[in-house]
């Protein structure tokens, strides 16, 4: 009897601690005090299981070399998205694009862990003792990967572009014509179709066209110029008045290994 | 000594539960949730973990487990969701599968692992859909109709598949130290679990009327005897002696004139049959359902009139009749004119028949008399359908036993014990027989008379109908 009692205490104490938790970080957007706290019990733990993990996988741990190839890899492709951006017209992306003159900084690193069924996010064993902030350019050598949306002292959390809560802003390659590239919800993970939406609507798309980041204002939290991938089909929905198409982005984010954040200077 | 045991035996399963609940939060984000597989799903550890360590202790271990190690699925970093989604659900779940297990081996006595295990694997699947759903009404970007339908049987296949694993392994962990382990008081007879229960109902149902009978094998909770109470003989005629059902119901009505009482205890359980010369039709039937009304003819009428509500001098009525005892309760008020008039009158469901205009108090007195019988037996219905109206009274001056029990009695209380008369069943009393269980609108549970009845009684609500319609002017 009395235990019983004690138990249905319990565990209404607990769904009232649990819903005023939701509550809370439902106000705070995501953000609150819980994930932070959460971030740095279980940041370091994930760290050191991410080393433990990569020495099996391989791709972070298993040979130096093939790390540092990787990293120079991201570095290398930071630099040549900022100059193929350069070569265009620079007057009209420095005044349209708000392009900032300096060079990246890449910082890379390994992801260590990943999101749940229903969520796109990785963790990777770089945080803000390493400079990264919030809402920066996550890419790898083959094209964008994400953004960072939360950083503890050594971790940070990166939403995938194929996550459906981000939108990016992208830019035709060939045409320059701009739109906005949201991950589909129910896209498989391996290759999941983004989904574009191009701002003007007598803009004709052709499959295979390439589409690379627009960029934001100061860089954040997308740098111009890094390749996001290449348009597979047109589907432009009735009652529709901008064209639409699915994109297949150039990263693989089921086997997402070395990640570099492109730091702010 | 063995208790020291245990709780160090416990200490160190709960210890060894929460660095493995840690590791599995931690190997689900890092390992698991990396794993290629296909369907674009995961197995959950954590929630398997909760569901193999709810079914295998109590419920409360249950709900804190499920709390924790969704918390930490909450916040640990890669969690895009909102802090506490989780916990919600596992909190839930775990409590609920520990509850399940519980009321099954309560009810079966039963415990084996394919049942444990059984439970498990259906709170998997119900977190696992709580999960989804709760994304879902939290309106979360990622989870949507499509993505569930996919992902959700996707990632429940896995749970299943790991499940076993998890299972015998918390189960292996659990051995020696889960509740039915612990409480080998409970094995040896499971089968009484559900008598157990049933017991003090059956035993407050029998206590007056079988004292000696008990369930068997019921254990030692049931060692303490019932109190007995006085089993009342029931004389049926020439009614003399102590504690017999006549003389009370004689004293509180009329003890002292014993020509009227004679014939009033002359109880005939055939009611309005005509009574054959030479037979004793009372031996002849047993004293079963409604022993205490034949007796208590002479009390039931007065009762039903003073239960009209709580008429003048109730109060003092109720001091002289009751407090001064069997002798005052006498003088109270004699055998009235008609009481015994007629043949309906000897009969005992003729109630309405004879109607002695006795005073409230001798009525009371009736009700409150000590022993309880004949206020067990004489007040009606109107008493046991407004009860309120004399219980305090009742039960302080006469029968303090009754307070003591309770400090507020319910309602109802005195009304219910007393076998309910039904107003109506008098009607015509002597075409029906009062015996007739069953009988046309004659049930015992019918509250209410109906208007037609009323209007050709001679109901004490007849007078107060014809009253009331005087009042209003349609009347005669």
């Amino acid at each position: 009897m009395f235990e019983a009692r004690r138990t249905r205490a319990v565990l209404v104490v607990l769904l009232v601690v649990a819903i005023a938790l939701i509550t809370i970080d439902f106000r705070d957007g995501g953000t609150s005090g819980a994930h932070s706290a959460g971030g740095r019990v279980f940041g370091p733990v994930e760290r050191l299981a991410g080393d433990v993990t990569g020495v099996f996988r391989g791709s972070s741990g298993g040979g130096s070399e093939i790390t540092k190839l990787q990293q120079q890899n991201d570095q290398l492709r930071a630099q040549l998205a900022q100059a193929q951006a350069s070569d265009a017209d620079a007057a009209q992306l420095t005044s349209v694009l708000h392009l900032s003159k300096g060079k990246y900084k890449v910082v890379t690193g390994s992801v260590i862990a990943a999101g749940g069924d229903y969520s796109d996010t990785v963790t990777i064993n770089v945080g803000s003792a390493d400079g990264i902030t919030a809402n920066e350019t996550v890419l790898n050598g083959d094209g964008l990967v994400g953004t960072v949306v939360s950083a503890t002292a050594a971790t940070a959390t990166v939403q995938l572009a194929n996550d459906a809560g981000s939108t990016v802003g992208v830019r035709m390659s060939g045409t320059g014509q701009i739109g906005s590239l949201t991950g589909s919800a129910d896209g498989l993970s391996g290759s999941a179709p983004l989904k574009l939406t191009l701002f003007d609507a007598n803009t004709t798309l052709r499959p295979g066209e390439t589409l690379v980041t627009f960029g934001s204002v100061g860089g954040r939290p997308y740098v111009p110029g890094v390749p996001v991938g290449t348009v597979t089909s047109v589907t432009t929905q009735p009652g529709s008045l901008t064209p639409t198409a699915l994109v297949t982005p150039f990263v693989d984010f089921t086997g997402l290994g070395v990640l570099g954040v492109v730091v702010s200077k | 000594m063995t208790s020291e045991v245990s709780i160090a035996r416990r200490t160190l399963t709960t210890a060894v539960l929460a660095v493995g609940l840690f590791a599995a939060v931690v190997v689900q984000l890092t390992v698991v949730n990396r794993l290629p597989l296909p369907g674009s799903a995961a197995p959950d550890l954590v929630l398997l973990l909760v569901t193999a360590i709810a079914v295998s202790t109590t419920p409360a271990v249950g709900a804190v487990t499920g709390f924790a190690g969704g918390l930490a699925l909450d916040v640990a970093p890669p969690a895009a969701h909102y802090a506490g989604q989780y916990a919600l659900v596992f909190c839930l779940v775990g409590y609920a599968a520990a509850r399940v297990v519980r009321a099954i081996w309560d009810t079966t006595g039963e415990h084996d692992a394919v049942m444990s295990f059984t439970v498990m694997a259906v709170a998997t699947a119900a977190g696992e859909a709580g999960k989804a759903a709760l994304g879902m009404l939290l309106s979360d970007p990622d989870v949507t109709g499509a993505v569930v339908s996919r992902v959700l049987p996707t990632a429940i296949l896995y749970d299943l598949i790991i499940a076993p694993v998890a299972y015998w392994l918390v189960a292996r962990l659990m051995r020696g130290t889960a509740p039915w382990h612990a409480a080998p008081e409970r094995a040896p007879a499971p089968a009484f679990s559900h008598d157990q229960r049933l017991a003090p109902v059956f035993r407050q149902a029998s206590a007056g009327a079988v004292p000696n009978l008990r369930l068997a094998g019921t254990g030692q909770h049931y060692a303490s005897p019932p109190a007995v109470r006085n089993v009342p003989k029931l004389r049926l005629s020439g009614a003399s002696g102590g504690s017999s059902l006549a003389a009370t119901a004689a004293s509180a009505g009329a003890s002292p004139h014993s020509s009227a009482t004679g014939r009033a205890a002359r109880v005939r359980f055939g009611g309005d049959l005509p009574v054959r010369p030479g037979t004793r039709m009372s031996q002849a039937r047993t004293p079963g359902k409604n022993w205490l009304r034949g007796a208590a003819t002479p009390a039931m009428p007065v009762a039903r009139r003073a239960a009209r509500g709580p008429a003048r001098g109730w109060l003092r009525s109720s001091s002289s009749g009751a407090l001064a005892g069997r002798p005052a309760a006498g003088s109270a008020g004699g055998p009235s004119r008609g009481f015994m008039s007629g043949s309906r009158a000897a009969g005992a469901g003729s109630a309405i028949a004879g109607r002695p205009s006795r005073s409230p108090a001798e009525a009371l007195a009736a009700r409150s008399a000590p022993s309880g019988l004949s206020a067990l037996s004489g007040a009606g219905t109107p008493l046991g359908r407004s009860p309120r109206a004399g219980w305090l009274s009742g039960s302080r001056s006469a029968a303090p036993a009754f307070s003591t029990r309770r400090l507020a009695p319910r309602a109802g209380w005195l009304g219910a014990r007393r076998p309910r008369r039904v107003i109506g069943s008098g009607v015509g009393a002597g075409r029906r027989p009062l015996r007739r269980r069953g009988a046309g609108r004659g049930n015992w549970y019918a509250a209410s008379p109906s208007g037609a009845w009323l209007r050709h009684s001679r109901h004490p609500w007849r007078k107060r109908r014809e009253r009331l319609l005087r009042m209003v002017g349609v009347g005669k």
